[in-house]
């Protein structure tokens, strides 16, 4: 019997070989992180005219689908700034968006509230997340708010100055971050109420050498909460995903004993981060979802290089399950046209899916 | 005083800024003289953590303190420096290039330039190649930095050194490059004179560049 390709991604994520691998492609980032306004045309309009017609984007099915949360961003779409409701303001005419005033200015929380949930989770923002999930019926859908524990630190904060508190602030940084941690508990047990398979976490706890804060300040800070939000997740059914950039190789035990199910992006450049290497050390204890370079062979590779990288990924990373076939990020505009297309076509390949 | 110096190294890695301006006034009134305060405290602080910032024993928020820590002594030192004429290691103009917001990375590149005594005038981020040639017609640097942590504006790194070449000043200065993304095969490739993989090294490329020996 066929799966679908939600019950593909709960085979891997049990560590079961399945058919094919389930994959994610996606061509833009997120509302306001895209650069084609700056860089020319997006990737994927370029694959319209490569092959002559947008037929080819309805043969790729991502097995994970995501649904945000999107008042806890920031609308891009008016004005060149916008306070988000947290009250840090963002420059958004420009593409991406970026931070230009922090709301909390000194390392104090005095006189600072954080968003009422009632006035984001409305009965109206249930309605249409309900029906956006239906939609995505056979899918795996997961459900995500943006900035994550340590990535709302530093945008109510600044990036630099969070950077500093963590390590010459640490009291104040510590309250901050339990704040922060309460309030995001608070969401987690909001969408936990939807019918969804999983929460997706999105925190950059790496750079390209390592753990940013340092694996020792990473587990005395953010792994308690984050095991909490974690239990929260499975006591409610569901799995726990994470997006994270970088290097986390050195905490990567840790993370696996708090239980996330799914570690996404995988970026292979990255120091310690050779997906073949991960999958070697922690691939029964964790499912691995990315992991083609996106700093290295998409954009700067060969077409039949891709095509073989993307043979070896299927091959060793599905060995034995825990898996799920993607770039390491959306596709950058950059990306020369013949490399985009090496992508598609060799993932939809690999499930079997005859191409024009 | 060698005892001033040393403390004030100590006090400069532990991010201590209050310490590092006291002990920097101390041992001035105790007869050093502004560079031996510099090269003595200072530059022997920063490198110790620039070092240990390599070697995973310290992390980015420690090296932002320490560099913090550090501007607390070199504000007092620098309007002395200059009445004594005493010229820096080099002069660097570094910017994060066009398109690209990414500004720890580059940031911290500065400090340790900086806690190698050279003086660093930064352009900020989403830079120009413009910008970057106007600065090195008005600053006259011996150096230019270029950081770029996207695959998307490593191009802008090219474009930088083909205005600096069509404006007639490429030869006056020695560039280096940086940031996640980029490698020495691409430093290599966009004609650029060196590259560095973190800050530390970077430190110790910039005065190899600029023909002031290597670290140690
Ligand atoms: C933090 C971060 C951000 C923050 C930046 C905040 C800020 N104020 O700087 C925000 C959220 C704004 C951001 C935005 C985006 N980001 Co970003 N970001 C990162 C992240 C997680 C860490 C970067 C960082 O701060 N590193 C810490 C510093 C200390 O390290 P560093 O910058 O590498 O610098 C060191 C060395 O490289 C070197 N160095 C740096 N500069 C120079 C210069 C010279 C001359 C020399 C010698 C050396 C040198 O020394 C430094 C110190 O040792 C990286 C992940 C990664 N792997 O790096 C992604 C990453 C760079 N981002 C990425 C992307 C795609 C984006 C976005 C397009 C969308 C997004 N949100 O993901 C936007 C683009 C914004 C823009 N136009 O620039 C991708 C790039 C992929 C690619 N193909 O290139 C990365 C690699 C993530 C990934 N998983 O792929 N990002």
């Amino acid at each position: 019997m066929r799966l679908t390709p939600r019950e593909r991604v709960i085979a891997q994520i049990r560590h079961q070989e399945t058919d094919y691998l389930p994959y994610t492609i996606r061509f833009r980032g997120d509302e306001g992180e895209q650069l084609d306004d700056c860089y020319g045309t997006d990737v994927a309009d370029r694959l319209d005219a490569y092959y002559g017609s947008p037929a080819w984007q309805a043969l790729v099915d991502n097995a994970i689908q995501r649904v945000l949360v999107p008042k806890l961003g920031v609308d891009a779409s008016c004005g060149s700034f916008y306070t988000d409701l947290y009250g840090s303001t963002w420059r958004v005419d420009l593409r991406p968006y970026q931070l230009v005033e922090p709301a909390i200015k000194t390392p104090s929380l005095a006189g600072f509230t954080f968003p009422e949930l009632d006035s984001v989770f409305t009965a109206d923002w249930k309605e249409e997340t309900l029906q956006a999930i239906d939609q995505q019926r056979d899918h795996f859908v997961v459900i995500g708010f943006g900035f994550g524990l340590w990535e709302r630190t530093w945008t109510l904060r600044g990036f630099e100055a969070a950077l500093m508190d963590t390590a010459a602030e640490p009291d104040f940084f510590e309250e901050l971050i339990e704040r922060v941690a309460h309030h995001q508990t608070g969401i987690v047990e909001r969408l936990l109420e939807l019918p969804v398979d999983g929460i997706m976490f999105s925190d950059d706890w790496g750079y390209q050498r390592g753990v940013l804060l340092g694996p020792e300040r990473w587990r005395r800070v953010l792994k308690p909460r984050f095991a909490q939000m974690y239990a929260l997740v499975h006591e409610a059914g569901k799995y726990a995903l994470s997006h994270c950039c970088g290097s986390v190789a050195d905490i990567m035990p840790d993370i696996i004993e708090i239980g996330l199910d799914v570690l996404e992006s995988v970026q292979p450049e990255a120091e310690k981060m050779d997906p073949y290497e991960l999958k070697r050390r922690f691939g029964s204890q964790i499912t691995f979802w990315g992991g083609l370079g996106s700093q290295s062979i998409i954009p700067f590779g060969r077409p039949d290089e891709i095509r073989a990288e993307v043979s070896r990924l299927c091959r060793e990373m599905g060995k034995g399950g825990g898996y799920v076939l993607s770039p390491a990020k959306p596709l950058q505009p950059e990306t020369p046209t013949e490399n985009a297309a090496a992508v598609v076509e060799s993932f939809l390949q690999q499930a079997g899916v005859a191409f024009p | 005083m060698a005892d001033v110096l040393s403390q004030l190294a100590v006090r400069l890695y532990a991010g201590d800024a209050k310490a590092v301006a006291q002990l920097t006034l101390a041992a001035l009134d105790g007869g050093l003289a502004p560079s031996e305060v510099l090269d003595g405290g200072l530059v022997t602080g920063m490198d110790r953590i620039g070092v240990d910032f390599r070697n995973g024993v310290v992390f980015v928020p420690e090296v932002l303190v320490a560099a913090r820590a550090m501007h607390a002594g070199l504000d007092i030192l620098r309007p002395l420096l200059a009445q004594a004429d005493v010229a820096p290691t080099g002069k660097v103009v570094l910017g994060t290039v066009v398109g690209d917001l990414h500004d720890i990375g580059k940031k911290l590149v500065g400090m340790m330039l900086e806690g190698a005594g050279f003086n660093v005038v930064d352009l900020g981020i989403d830079t120009p190649p413009e910008r970057f040639v106007e600065a090195v017609k008005n600053e006259n640097p011996d150096l230019v930095g270029m950081s770029a942590l996207l695959t998307t504006t490593m191009p802008g790194m090219k474009r930088t050194i083909d205005a600096l070449a069509r404006a007639g000043v490429r030869g006056s200065v020695k560039i280096m490059v940086g940031g996640a993304p980029v490698t020495q095969g691409f430093a290599e490739k966009i004609g650029a004179d060196g590259y560095a993989p973190d800050a530390a090294a970077a430190a110790e490329l910039a005065r190899s560049l600029v023909g002031k020996g290597g670290w140690r």
